[in-house]
């Protein structure tokens, strides 16, 4: 088991690790939880405490079979790629920054147009219009017609 | 006899003074709000009830009760298409239901989808209108201890969602039902992981996180393979229609779909997500094909789907007939129905029995025309699949943000929502299944709950669980289901170590 | 020059003195928002458009009501968006003993003190309800089930710990002698659960809003077998007698009120107490609470303020009572 295999099985030691340390964050926060002097027989730590230690347990299992696993998959050549996903996400989470502040309709043409541009759609001028209609009907049909109440300034 | 009448009465209001009209908008409707990732039956009525202030109290209802059933309709046709459930109980179809699209059999898929749908919807109308009053009696003898016992029932089932590693499936299980304890603990009001914001004092709320781990990953994965130009189109789209096999396939599993709806439906503290977990699992331990499961099986999309649109007349029974709602979108009925001033109660059949045979007759007649409505629109849906990714992956998400606030008008849930996209896409990357994730957020409050209120009213009488006749049949079910995996491997190892009849059996 | 100027400055001092009480007089700005705490059709929902639809027939505010739904924390969720207007007297929420059960218990959101509390309106006394043909029938019954062995008493309520009906139970137990803690409570997550509870035999008593049990008592599957309020109640409860007949002194209940974001000013404050006197003295209102089973008993700003600074204690010595707080 070479670094460099460690490397390429990175998400998967990732994911197990941050597993890990999130089991044990929950059996702590759960073991604090406050019990009333008095009440029902289990009280409210039991049951998240028994899943907090099967968590931890499952977890540890986890990531001992991930690094003790021949080596499969490809995580590191794809760094790139899932890069895009997390920008994917990241850019959501700019849509939802800016909501309150510049009203849905533009929020949505600005956040379109990002995800077109990051997934590649097609080129920047067509996108942009993509978007613009993309934010009109969404507010035609939800602000408009259903009448749901969308977040940031009344109008846009 | 006279049931007979009133349903012919029913359905008389159903269809006169523009009421049909009525029926018409709230199935279109509530189909094409269904569609919509996180936006259930429960969602679209409520936001659609503003829309029938105004109205008449019976029309009202009427348009309601046809929202509800497009709802369901149209949350399949979602799960199909994008792997992406409208609410909890359209996340069973996703299983069965988006491998089948994604290898061309999309418009099978739809198709066997509606025609469950239908058949769910018809058998549980029927239910209703036979056996509504004598079956809610019965439904209101379960208590918390058979309740609990439903739970671990419910949790030995979801092990028939999983198809990998067994590890990793107790980790997704495990995972959610830990998210559903944050929140005020009902029995003690202690906070339990909230970090003193108001907003987690009732906890994550599901569709916050459904609309997560479906919309918000499936974008990201998407855009992670598109650029990786690992994406592939699904299959060319096969023939529309879904072959004489698949129909034979699925003969008994529309009726027990159904059936399994009904009942659970009719649980005030169970719903269609649980529902269609039974209906799944039991078609998958009784099938002789299990290992299709998963994977495009039709029966593992006819049985949910006839279940949930039989869930609905299940959880109007309890509503009509004692004024107790059995789910959550009945529950929102329950509030419109205060509304309009109409209190309902144990009386209301008789009180009220234009309201209610009409709203029984108006969805007869809503499910006839979902069919109808639904069936030619399938090579519609069908063509979705030909959208460019990047454009539909830019919608979804707009969609899933705009869902996630509406539903308790708060960007909170908007950005808890992210973060259970951030977790889906680390949980998918892992191999780490979302299904059980969900089933636990679902299952996990009445099963903690019902186990500590049977224990406060049994004076912490354990024995409860095994004394209590329904609570010992549910506890006998249980062991079977988690036995009959290791039933079945005996079963066949007996059958492959019997030596073949021609080679013992000397030739006479 | 400057003459004129003066002149023209006492004017203008002169009218606009002469309009101040017209000013101070004037409402909040159009429209009106109630923010919901809760979903719709339930208490917090019902009580704001009661308040909305009387106010128009009545013509006593003409300014716009929007309703907003934001659930969450009995309430605590919308209060707490509140103080991000502070000062705007067009925002109001409802509240409920939620807002000082939930200070006791540590929930979260904001205090009472840390918004403008406007006017009480309503109390939503508590109705014990039984079923008919089950061990314990009536309120004869309760009473000696309770004082003989408490801790054969099985009790539901909804919908969270410590809430109004949970200390109502704690009232009574303390009436007739009996020790709460003995009797075996549990908390469902709605009403309709726990009186689906009640009627499967799961529980023997539950105590809730009267509202929750009147279908179910005039059609005889449930039977309400006494009243926590200071006379009885009206419409199909009129034939369950109070606790104070009985001869037990249990009146409580929930209680309904509105209030509004910190730094509302003083004229404000007495805009609101005015109109939503008004509302709860109007003829149209008295069918309105007859309906939910209301009890109508307007306070203003100075006596609620207190009346929730006194209730709070309460709280606190009742669920300390309950074994939920130290």
């Amino acid at each position: 088991m070479t670094g460099r295999s460690l490397a390429r099985r990175y998400l998967h030691l990732l994911t197990g690790a941050i597993l890990v340390a999130v089991a044990v964050a929950y059996l702590w926060m759960a073991a604090q939880v406050r019990l009333p002097p008095l009440g029902d027989p289990l009280g409210p730590r039991l049951f998240p405490m028994v899943l907090a230690v099967a968590l931890v347990a499952f977890s540890l299992v986890f990531l001992a079979a991930t690094l003790l696993r021949p080596h499969k998959g490809d995580d590191a050549e794809n760094m790139p790629a899932q890069a895009r996903a997390w920008a994917a996400l990241a850019l959501a989470a700019g849509f939802a920054l800016i909501l309150p502040h510049a009203g849905f309709m533009i929020s949505t043409a600005i956040f379109a147009l990002a995800a077109l541009e990051l997934m590649r759609f097609r080129t920047l001028p067509v996108n942009a219009l993509t978007a613009v209609v993309i934010a009109g009907i969404f507010h035609i049909v939800f602000r408009v017609w259903l009448g749901v109440p969308l977040p940031g300034p009344a109008f846009w | 006899m006279d049931v007979f009448l009133n349903l012919l009465s029913g359905v008389q209001t159903a269809v006169s003074g523009g009421n049909l009209l009525f029926i018409l908008i709230g199935a279109a409707v509530g189909t094409w709000v269904g569609m919509l990732p996180g936006i259930g039956p429960a969602t679209a009525i409520a936001v659609l009830l503003p829309f029938t202030f105004g109205m008449d109290p019976t029309s009202a209802l009427i348009m309601l009760s046809g929202i509800y059933f497009g709802a369901m309709y149209g949350g399949s046709i979602a799960s199909i298409m994008l792997n992406i459930p409208g609410d909890a109980s359209s996340v069973m179809s996703t299983l069965d239901g988006y491998p089948m699209a994604q290898k061309g059999r999309a418009g099978a898929a739809l198709l066997l989808s509606a025609a469950a749908s239908f058949v769910g919807g018809t058998l549980g109308l029927i239910g209703l209108t036979l056996i509504a009053e004598p079956v809610s009696r019965l439904a209101v003898k379960l208590g918390p201890s058979e309740y609990f016992m439903l739970m671990v029932f419910a949790l030995a089932a979801t092990a028939s969602t999983v198809s990998g590693s067994a590890v990793r499936g107790f980790i997704s299980l495990l995972i959610g039902l830990a998210i559903a304890t944050i929140g005020i603990d009902l029995q003690s009001g202690s906070s339990r992981f909230t970090f003193g914001m108001p907003e987690l004092a009732d906890g994550a709320p599901l569709l916050a996180a459904i609309i997560g781990v479906y919309a918000v990953t499936e974008v990201m994965v998407t855009a992670e393979n598109l650029v990786a130009g690992r994406w592939t189109a699904p299959q060319a789209i096969g023939k529309l229609w879904a072959t004489k096999a698949e129909w034979m396939r699925v003969r008994f599993t529309l009726v027990r779909g159904a059936v399994i709806g009904f009942v659970v439906g009719l649980l005030p503290g169970a719903g269609g997500a649980v529902a269609t977990l039974f209906a799944y699992s039991t078609e998958m331990r009784l099938s002789s094909r299990k290992e299709e499961f998963g994977k495009g099986a039709p029966e593992g999309l006819v049985a949910p789907e006839a279940a949930n649109n039989a869930s609905v007349s299940g959880a109007l029974v309890p509503l009509l007939t004692l004024g107790i709602p059995g789910s959550s979108a009945t529950a929102v009925l329950l509030g419109a129905l205060m509304m309009y001033g109409i209190q309902p109660g144990p009386r209301l059949f008789t009180e009220q029995p234009v309201l209610t045979w009409g709203v029984i007759g108006g969805l007869y007649v809503a499910n006839i025309v979902l069919l109808f409505l639904n069936v030619p629109l399938i090579g519609l849906w069908v063509r979705v699949l030909r959208v460019p990714a990047a454009l539909m992956m830019t919608v979804i998400m707009v969609l899933a943000v705009t869902g996630a606030f509406s539903l308790s008008n708060s960007l909170f849930d908007v950005w808890l929502t992210l973060g259970f996209g951030a977790m889906g896409y680390l949980m998918r990357k892992a191999g780490i299944p979302i299904t059980p994730m969900i089933l636990g957020l679902v299952l996990s409050s009445t099963l903690e709950q019902s186990l500590r209120q049977s224990l406060s009213l049994s004076g912490s009488d354990w024995s409860v669980f095994v004394t209590r006749p329904v609570c010992l049949i549910l506890l006998i079910l249980t062991v079977l289901m988690i036995l009959s995996p290791l039933l079945a491997a005996r079963r066949k190892r007996r059958a492959d170590t019997r030596p073949a009849d021609d080679e013992v059996r000397p030739d006479v | 020059m400057t003459r004129l100027k003066i002149q023209c400055a006492i004017a203008v001092a002169a009218i606009t003195m002469l309009a101040a009480p017209a000013v101070a007089q004037q409402g909040p700005d159009d429209p009106i928002e109630v923010l919901v705490g809760a979903g719709p059709g339930g208490g917090y929902d019902r009580l704001a458009r009661s308040i909305q639809e009387v106010a128009e027939e009545e013509g006593i505010i003409t300014e716009t009501f929007t309703i907003s739904y934001h659930p969450g924390a009995g309430g605590a969720v919308a209060w707490s968006m509140l103080n991000r207007n502070p000062g705007d007297a067009g925002k109001i929420s409802i509240f409920s003993p939620n807002i000082v059960s939930g200070e006791v218990l540590g929930s979260g959101g904001p205090s009472f003190e840390d918004l403008t509390v406007l006017g009480m309106l309503v109390f939503e006394d508590g109705c014990f309800a039984v079923k008919p043909d089950a061990e314990i029938a009536s309120a004869e019954a309760l009473v000696d089930a309770l004082q003989s062995d408490a801790s054969q008493v099985r009790f539901g309520f909804a919908v969270s710990a410590g809430n109004q009906w949970h200390v109502a139970m704690a009232k009574l137990a303390d009436a007739v002698g009996a020790d709460i803690t003995k009797v075996r409570s549990t908390v469902f997550d709605s009403g309709g659960k726990a009186v689906a509870a009640l009627l499967g035999g799961h529980v023997d008593v539950v105590a809730s809003g009267c509202a929750q049990f009147a279908k179910y008592h005039e059609a005889g599957d449930l039977k309400v077998v006494a009243v926590a309020a200071p006379e009885r109640m009206g419409g199909v409860l009129t034939d369950a007698p109070t606790w104070q007949e009985l001869g037990y002194d249990v009146v409580w209940g929930a209680w309904r009120g509105i209030l509004g974001p910190k730094d509302i000013s003083d004229e404000q404050i007495a805009w609101w107490e005015d109109k939503l006197r008004a509302v709860t003295a109007s003829p149209a209102w008295k069918p309105v609470a007859d309906e939910n089973y209301w009890r109508t008993d307007f306070r203003g700003h100075e006596e609620t303020q207190a009346m929730l600074e006194s209730e709070r204690e309460e709280y606190r010595k009742a669920l300390q009572t309950l074994g939920l707080i130290q």
